[in-house]
């Protein structure tokens, strides 16, 4: 039937509503194959959006949804309104109602300031994709800056992968092979989803240096996840994800020095009766003109700190990342992006990327992703997904 | 002896009173070439803003044909360079993804590049002056606005362009980073337009050939060319530019190049 609803669902979104000013959006194939298990994962998924601007200009409504259909896990086909909101702009100010994405910061390889958006697990264990997160949003453009002011009345959990899937906290231990229950989450806040988090940025541009200063206050994302095995004859680990509130201030810095990029983000997080700082500091330089065809080479290079001993959940706390893009600068606009994050106190402790990608045709694009892992601590955030190699491939379809 | 002596002086003297005539002739070309170059640009004042929408031809060795299609939105510089609002409409891959440039006279201009599907605003490097623009013969130098200070300027010579006077104007790049040693320009007497253009690499050999066609007037003064060829001699790949569109004084001020109305921009 599922399959049936989403079919249903393609061909209503395919044919644009009168209304719409613009429509526009993809839809693609995607396959992942794990090495360890020698598993295929296919899906299909679909991001239409409809755009409505009046005469004026001033206003407007964007619809985003988002769906995937997941072949091998249920859990991990999900829909999602990425984005349902409307906006009025003047000249010195904006007001955004709705549910929409906003992404803070400057670094490649961590996004410690970003913390408006709950991550969207399934579709990516790495924090790049997000879940739609209501807001009302006002800001100000000024000569001296942009302030932004925003107020977020609902809270999205994290979503995780169901036993067929990967990437769902199974762990062989020995001859064991441990499943996760994901239970109902446990909210420090009496208030819940319900808990009224706010936040504000200021950001300006000054000759070579961007900046932004930044503050949030209300449900942290990332989850404390609490295990317990509480029938010890079972395989089974029983997981509660904990929301507990917090406070942070944020800096993301920019300094645009020729073909230097040096960049910065900092966090002072106050949660739980802790408090820690986080940095995630670094550059890239590009290359241009490497070849006849002239082709650009980058070099990025982050150094990851997070002072927080007790409670890191972030599985960069002294890394190092080293990372190169290689753009052909082609009509295909084909590149390749390689990165490896290195434990710094623990040599075996690693996480590698390759990302390719190339258009084909006008409407087609076609991209290889594989993920490489290496843990041998289990008190490392990367070991419950060592066993996680894949190479994803997809193509996608742009209307 | 005595004889041989007052011709050595005057070989000497003709030789030193040459070079005087070929340093002030020297000097008249660049005084006459910068000239035509601050003339060309002040008929080019005055037009406030614009927009107008691009169709972009590659055009590969073999003849193959890649299209893409643009939106721009200019504000003309007062006392600086121009600022302008570049989005992409097609490939579908990047719709919506959009480009906003200060351009500066000598100092580095400032871009910045919105992702849509990151919801992203990125501080880009300007440094890559002779890198391609989204893959074609243009270099990111040759759509820059075209402030004075950017050359010093040497006559050359006049030449007819398809049956229309012109003079040739040797431009030497004054900033940093730029991909040639100086480009050739050919401006009609008549109007002061840029006809054509020859871009020589930092070797001094012939790299590109840009010619503008088909050029239409709008508030009585100001001339655009609808149609631009690039040929890559080197190369043999070329591009078109179509300008559709094109309006101009449409109110566009400052706050419409900002990262705020780039974010906004579809």
């Amino acid at each position: 039937m599922k399959k049936y609803y989403l079919l249903f669902l393609l061909s209503a979104m395919i044919q644009a509503p009168v209304w719409a000013l613009d429509f526009r959006g993809s839809l693609g194939v995607e396959a992942r194959y794990f090495m360890y298990d020698n598993e295929v994962q296919p899906s299909l998924f679909v991001e239409p959006e409809w755009y409505w601007q009046n005469e004026q200009s001033n206003s407007s409504i964007t619809f985003k949804p988002f769906a995937r259909w997941d072949e091998t896990d249920q859990e991990r086909s999900h829909q999602d309104i990425r984005e349902l909101f409307f906006q009025y702009a003047s000249d010195q100010f904006e007001l955004l109602v709705g549910i929409n994405k906003i992404y803070w910061g400057v670094t490649e390889s961590q996004h410690l300031v970003d913390v408006i958006n709950q991550t969207d697990y399934l579709e990516g264990f790495d924090g790049e994709d997000k879940l739609g997160q209501p807001m009302i949003q006002f800001t100000s453009i000024r000569d001296w800056g942009v302030m932004d002011f925003f107020v977020l009345p609902y809270f999205r959990e994290r979503e995780y992968a169901g036993d067929d899937g990967h990437f769902n906290f199974e762990q062989k231990l020995g001859a064991q092979l441990f499943h996760a229950q994901v239970n109902d989450a446990v909210y420090e806040s009496k208030d819940e989803k319900q808990h009224l988090d706010v936040a504000f940025r200021y950001s300006h541009s000054l000759g070579n240096w961007d900046f932004g200063l930044s503050y949030f206050d209300g449900t942290q994302r990332n989850p404390y996840l609490n295990f317990s095995n509480p029938n010890p004859s079972t395989e089974e680990i029983s997981i509660t994800p904990y929301y507990a509130q917090m406070q942070q201030f944020g800096v993301d810095l920019q300094a645009t020095l020729g073909a230097w990029l040096w960049k910065a983000e900092i966090i002072s997080r106050s949660v739980m009766d802790d408090q820690y700082t986080a940095t995630t500091a670094g550059f890239e330089y590009t290359f241009y003109g490497v070849n006849e065809s002239g082709a650009d080479l980058g070099l990025l290079f982050e150094l990851n700190q997070n002072d927080d001993e007790q409670l890191a959940q972030s599985a960069a706390q002294n890394d190092l990342f080293i990372g190169g893009r290689y753009t052909w600068n082609d009509e295909q606009s084909s590149e390749i992006l390689f990165g490896i994050s290195q434990d710094l106190e623990n040599a075996s402790s690693y996480a590698a990327k390759i990302e390719a990608s190339r258009r084909i045709g006008d409407n087609y694009k076609f991209t290889v992703d594989s993920w490489f892992f290496n843990s041998d601590s289990i008190t490392d955030p990367l070991f419950g997904i060592k066993n996680e190699d894949f190479v994803q491939l997809a193509v996608e379809y742009y209307f | 002896m005595l004889l041989k002596k007052p011709l050595q002086l005057m070989t000497i003297l003709s030789l030193v009173l040459l070079s005087v005539v070929n340093l002030a002739s020297a000097e008249d070309a660049k005084t006459k070439g910068l000239a035509i170059a601050t003339e060309a640009n002040a008929r080019d004042t005055g037009w406030k803003d614009s927009t107008a929408s691009m169709h972009m031809v590659l055009i590969n060795a073999k003849g193959q044909k890649t299209q893409r299609e643009l939106r721009l939105q200019s504000l003309e510089g007062v006392n600086d360079g121009d600022k302008s609002l570049t989005v992409f409409d097609s490939p579908k891959d990047v719709q919506g993804t959009a480009f906003l440039s200060f351009s500066h006279a000598v100092t580095p201009d400032e871009q910045w590049l919105y992702l849509p599907a990151l919801k992203r605003v990125k501080r880009i490097s300007s440094a890559n002056k002779s890198g391609s623009f989204m893959g074609s013969e243009f270099a990111f130098e040759d759509l820059s606005s075209n402030e004075i200070e950017k050359y010093s300027y040497e006559y050359l010579r006049d030449e007819l362009v398809d049956g229309q006077e012109c003079y040739v104007v040797r431009n030497f790049p004054e900033y940093e980073h730029s991909g040639y040693k100086h480009r050739d320009v050919w401006i009609d007497k008549l109007h002061y337009r840029t006809l054509k253009v020859e871009y020589f690499d930092r070797k001094g050999s012939l790299l590109k050939t840009l010619t503008q066609k088909n050029f239409q007037i709008y508030l009585g003064k100001y001339w655009r060319a609808d149609h631009f060829v690039m040929v890559n001699h080197l190369t043999h790949k070329s591009t078109e530019l179509t300008w559709k569109d094109y309006q101009f004084q449409t109110g566009l001020t400052d706050v419409d190049f900002n990262c705020n109305s780039l974010m906004r921009t579809k």
